[in-house]
């Protein structure tokens, strides 16, 4: 088994800055469930933002957005979440951890969330987790949410817009990245 | 060895306070009300308390009162299975209700002993006020001072000087909920509004987050992962913490600063809207890490979003197990 630093030693060499990879799973490393997002091109660094979309609401909205060949950055990498609440702020931080420029976590409309309350309970954690991050001095902006519903595909194009533009001001992260 | 306990101190609160706890923890036990009685016995050290676990009535003697009673009694009681009785402070009994509430203790297992606080001392700014490598061999605690002495000094404190933080600015010296008040309200120390306790946290926030960052890492930078500050705290009580789990490992122990970090982020998140700033992980920390200013400052943001104080009272909800549909949303794209 390869050295898991060698082996993302090898991987960021081998991506190319057009055909970047940036979610590889690890099968083979001790870390089986964590993603590998440390593919990087030197210049014309592009950010790469993981979005936790919600399956019933926003992922719909994404989905949406792709048939109605509506344009976004390429730079969202989805993860389907059941719901916006199954998203443990511990795991925005681990993306973030392991290279990520910036996180988006995307539910359902407060009212509309499948499971009744999921969102309502993901906003108060939210809340937190923002304030800490802002606290600990980690820029404001790395971390985004949004309520998008599965008719809003526009919607959704524009959220991701503005994350990547957000993202991409602030350059490459630091202060978290393992 | 003449250690700062009550009875070093005459007839004054402090002393009259551990004759009520000596008595009331025999007549617990004697009338097999309690199984077990938590209270603190001298410890090895002058300034030095224990916890001590009473079983018979006759060893309600050891029991001792003083401001070195610093430890979080309420860590313990979840691990019981019979009725137990147990000495809180002010900010104890408020982890205490949190376990109530959570349902980790049910309220006719336990019998609250609540004794008016007038603060602890700090053993670190005892160590500054008297300068570094200097042992103390005596320790006595009056009204208002604090007597150390050693090889070649002897000297005298201002309690006030060397009071822990978290006490300064207390909120809630007399337990919110007990079944025994020892003594009464009026030998507390008096209550501090909320913003005095904030100030520090509003001073901070002023920095640059750079600034900020910079003085974070540096004290996360001494953790040693030795997760003390979990075992202390009251609220941790997990059978499976996070930083223990094998599958996914969140945080690994030779992965440095970031990793450290993520554990502390983690902690004060997982203890947010709970925490009642008792202090116990600060003075749990071998390594001097210092971050009770993010605990602070979330229990100020959960104050002003959620208009939630945690400790106070066992009937509702916990703050992340109910939502108000008007809580703020002004972040949220
Ligand atoms: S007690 Fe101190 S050294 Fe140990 S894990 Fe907590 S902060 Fe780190
Ligand atoms: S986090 Fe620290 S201050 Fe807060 S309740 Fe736990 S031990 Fe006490
Ligand atoms: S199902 Fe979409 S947020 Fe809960």
């Amino acid at each position: 088994m390869l050295d898991r630093d060698t082996h993302i030693e090898a991987f960021s060499t081998m991506s190319s800055p057009q055909a970047v990879t940036p979610v590889q799973s690890c099968a083979d490393l001790p870390d089986k469930d964590c993603v590998v997002l440390r593919a990087e091109a030197p210049e014309n660094r592009e950010p790469k933002i993981v979005a936790f979309l919600c399956n019933w609401c926003s992922y719909a909205g994404a989905d949406l957005a792709g048939t109605g060949r509506i344009q976004y950055p390429a730079n969202v990498r989805v993860i389907r979440v059941p719901c916006s609440g199954r998203v443990d702020p511990l795991m925005i931080l681990r993306c973030l951890q392991r290279g990520a420029d910036g996180v988006l976590v995307s539910g359902c409309h407060p009212g509309d969330c499948h499971y009744i309350a999921g969102n309502y309970l993901a906003r108060r954690k939210f809340v937190l987790l923002d304030e800490l991050l802002d606290f600990f001095g980690i820029e404001k902006g790395r971390v985004h949410f949004s309520w998008v519903s599965a008719a809003e595909g526009e919607k959704f194009a524009d959220v991701v817009k503005q994350v990547t533009e957000t993202v991409k001001a602030l350059g490459k992260p630091t202060k978290l990245v393992r | 060895m003449d250690k700062m306990t009550g009875s070093a101190m005459g007839e004054d609160t402090i002393g009259a306070i551990q004759e009520g706890i000596r008595n009331i923890a025999a007549e617990m036990l004697e009338a097999g009300e309690v199984h077990v009685f938590i209270g603190y016995e001298e410890g090895t050290l002058p300034l030095r308390t224990t916890p001590a676990f009473l079983t018979r009535p006759e060893d309600a003697v050891r029991l001792v009162w003083g401001p070195s009673c610093e430890n979080n009694l309420a860590v313990y009681l979840p691990k019981f299975k019979g009725t137990v009785g147990v000495i809180v402070k002010g900010c104890d009994v408020r982890t205490l209700v949190n376990l109530i509430l959570e349902n980790q203790i049910s309220r006719d297992k336990v019998k609250i002993v609540g004794v008016p606080c007038r603060g602890i001392i700090d053993r670190d700014r005892v160590g500054k006020a008297l300068g570094i490598d200097r042992i103390i061999k005596k320790a006595k605690a009056t009204e208002h001072n604090l007597m150390l002495e050693g090889d070649g000094f002897d000297v005298k404190l201002e309690f006030q000087d060397v009071l822990a933080p978290s006490c300064e600015v207390c909120r809630y010296p007399v337990p919110v909920l007990c079944d025994v008040l020892i003594g009464d309200e009026s030998m507390a120390r008096d209550r501090k509004d909320p913003e005095a306790g904030y100030l520090e946290v509003e001073q901070f926030a002023k920095l640059r987050p750079d600034e900020r960052f910079s003085y974070f890492a540096q004290q996360i930078e001494g953790c040693i992962q030795c997760y003390a500050c979990r075992q202390a705290c009251p609220l941790c009580y997990c059978p499976e913490c996070f930083v223990d789990r094998q599958s996914p490992k969140w945080i690994s122990r030779w992965r440095g600063l970031s990793d450290k970090i993520l554990f502390h982020l983690g902690r004060v998140l997982h203890v947010a809207g709970r925490c009642v700033d008792c202090g116990a992980c600060r003075r749990a920390c071998p390594a001097g890490v210092d971050l009770r200013l993010l605990t602070k400052n979330m229990e100020k943001v959960v104050k002003e979003s959620f208009q939630y104080e945690s400790g106070l009272d066992i009937g509702g909800l916990p703050l992340l197990a109910t939502y108000e549909r008007e809580d703020p949303d002004d972040f949220i794209l």
